[in-house]
Order: C-alpha cells, then sequence, then structure tokens
C-alpha cells in the first residue's frame, strides 16, 4: 500500500475507535490501535525508503527493517510492541479489561501516529 | 483457554460489533469478526477434545503461551503443548496451524472462519475497495462459525458441564 493509503486507512480506524469506550470495547480498541499505528508505521517506513509499498509489515517484531532506525521510529516501534503486548491476556486471552488498559492502546497509538508525522513532514 | 473464556471473550467483541457502522467502520467490524469466529472455533476445538483446555494464552509464536507466575507482571511465556489457535493457517509458511485437520462439523466451522479471515489482508491491512455487501458476507459467515460452534460444544455438554 502506498503511503497516502496507509494514512487514510489509519484515520479511518481512529475515527472509529473514537466511538467506542476504553473499557467495554477494550478489545477492539486494542486491536484497532495496533492496526492504525501499523498504517503509520509502514507510511513512514516508506517515506524512509526502508520497505515500499509491495513490502508492508505486520508486527513491530520483523526482519524486514534494520533493528535501529533512529529515535522516531524507535519510540514508534517500541509504541507498537506496547500495543501488541496486550494482545495475548485482552485479545486471544481472557483477563478483564479495564478503563485503563484501553486507554494504554490509544495513548501508545497517538505515540506511534506523532512519531510518524515527524518521519513523514520531515 | 477455557471453553467458558472464548465464549466470554467472543460476546463481548459481538457487542462492540453491534456499535459499528458497515459502512464508517468496516475495518474494525471485519477485523472483531476474525477474533469471535476464532474463540467460537477454539472453543469447540476444546469441546471436541481436538485441543486442549487449558488456563494459558497464546503468544504470537506457535506453541508459546502466556502462562501465570511470572515476575513480569504475574505472566511468563512458555513453550507447552498446542492450545488455542491463532490463525487457521500460517501465511508464507508450510508448517500447518492445526496439528491435525479437523473433519466433519468441525471441518465446516473452519472453513467459515478461513472466509472470515479471507477478509482481513484485502480490507484491512489492505486497500481492495470494499463494499457493504462485503461486510454483510463475512457477518454471516461469523454467524455460521459461531451457531454450529454451539451446537458442538452442547452437544459435548461443554457449556452446562
Amino acid at each position: 500500500m502506498n503511503i497516502q493509503d496507509h494514512t487514510a486507512k489509519a484515520a479511518r480506524i481512529e475515527r472509529t475507535i473514537a466511538k467506542l469506550d476504553p473499557e467495554r470495547d477494550a478489545e477492539c480498541i486494542i486491536e484497532a490501535s495496533m492496526l492504525a499505528a501499523t498504517h503509520c508505521i509502514n507510511a513512514a517506513l516508506h517515506r524512509m525508503g526502508y520497505t515500499d509499498p509491495t513490502g508492508d509489515i505486520v508486527h513491530s517484531h520483523t526482519s524486514v527493517i534494520p533493528r535501529d532506525l533512529g529515535s522516531p521510529m524507535n519510540v514508534a516501534l517500541a509504541a507498537l510492541s506496547t500495543i501488541e503486548g496486550l494482545r495475548p491476556l485482552y485479545v486471544r486471552g481472557g483477563e478483564s479489561p479495564t478503563f485503563a488498559v484501553g486507554v494504554a492502546a490509544i495513548e501508545a497509538m497517538h505515540t506511534v501516529r506523532a512519531r510518524c508525522e515527524q518521519l513523514l513532514d520531515g | 483457554m477455557y471453553v467458558a473464556g472464548h465464549l466470554w471473550r467472543a460476546e463481548r467483541l459481538e457487542s462492540t460489533n453491534t456499535r459499528l457502522d458497515l459502512a464508517d467502520d468496516y475495518e474494525m467490524l471485519l477485523w472483531n469478526c476474525v477474533h469471535v469466529a476464532t474463540h467460537y472455533f477454539n472453543a469447540a476445538l476444546h469441546a471436541a477434545r481436538v485441543t486442549e483446555e487449558r488456563d494459558d494464552y497464546p503468544a504470537s509464536e506457535a506453541n508459546y503461551y502466556y502462562v501465570r507466575g511470572g515476575a513480569n507482571n504475574g505472566w511468563k511465556v512458555t513453550w507447552a503443548p498446542f492450545g488455542d489457535l491463532v490463525h487457521s493457517h500460517i501465511p508464507g509458511s508450510s508448517v500447518p496451524a492445526l496439528p491435525t485437520e479437523p473433519e466433519g462439523d468441525l471441518a465446516l466451522v473452519l472453513a467459515d472462519l478461513r472466509q472470515v479471515e479471507s477478509y482481513r489482508a484485502r480490507f484491512v491491512r489492505g486497500n481492495q475497495p470494499y463494499h457493504v455487501a462485503d461486510g454483510v458476507s463475512c457477518l454471516e459467515a461469523c454467524e455460521r462459525t459461531k451457531n454450529l460452534a454451539l451446537k458442538l460444544i452442547d452437544n459435548a455438554g461443554g457449556r452446562s458441564g
């Protein structure tokens, strides 16, 4: 997917998140935050030249990009990893999510978007 | 994970889907259906004794599970025999996602789960043109997964026993 499509997709998913409640809909918020964040990161990686539109990453733990990509992208990938870390317990698993869990996913996604916007605007 | 836990999580996700719009929110509606269908399929696999019902949750890597007792917030990741399925197939891998391919009614549930999963790459990770009819088809496949899985679970005494 190209940069514009990734950005548009992330924005659509963020609009869905805005309709949801961090506790009642925590599973969906975690997944949506992961997806929106991944779209932002793919857009930035394309802009940085590490990947092209045929080589989107799916998760933060990937071997297709170098380990150290500089501060904004490293922070973005760490924040994506934080969101991914919520999935085993609160989406695939049986732990009951709190309001704070949903908020943590949204905040990490905002971190990803801010860092990726830096890279896209720079 | 236990059958009851799968059903509880699936119902929460289904509840969220009732608040999403087939046109405006289709990405998350399709994505939620994947988790809903997977939870019902896992519950049916447990009820049929095809996979083990346990108090652990699958990590991203096959055969690794979050178990209680670790120093990090009370959880640790460890290897275990196959428990919960994460994906019905592993993209780009020749390794089967399940230890054995299910037969009979479980195979029908799996076929519907695979249909639900097929929307994910096209419309959520990817950007193929979406039509509301795609969302309706996905919801219908998810509902079939649920109904047949619940029938199998009930027949095995999984919800009452």
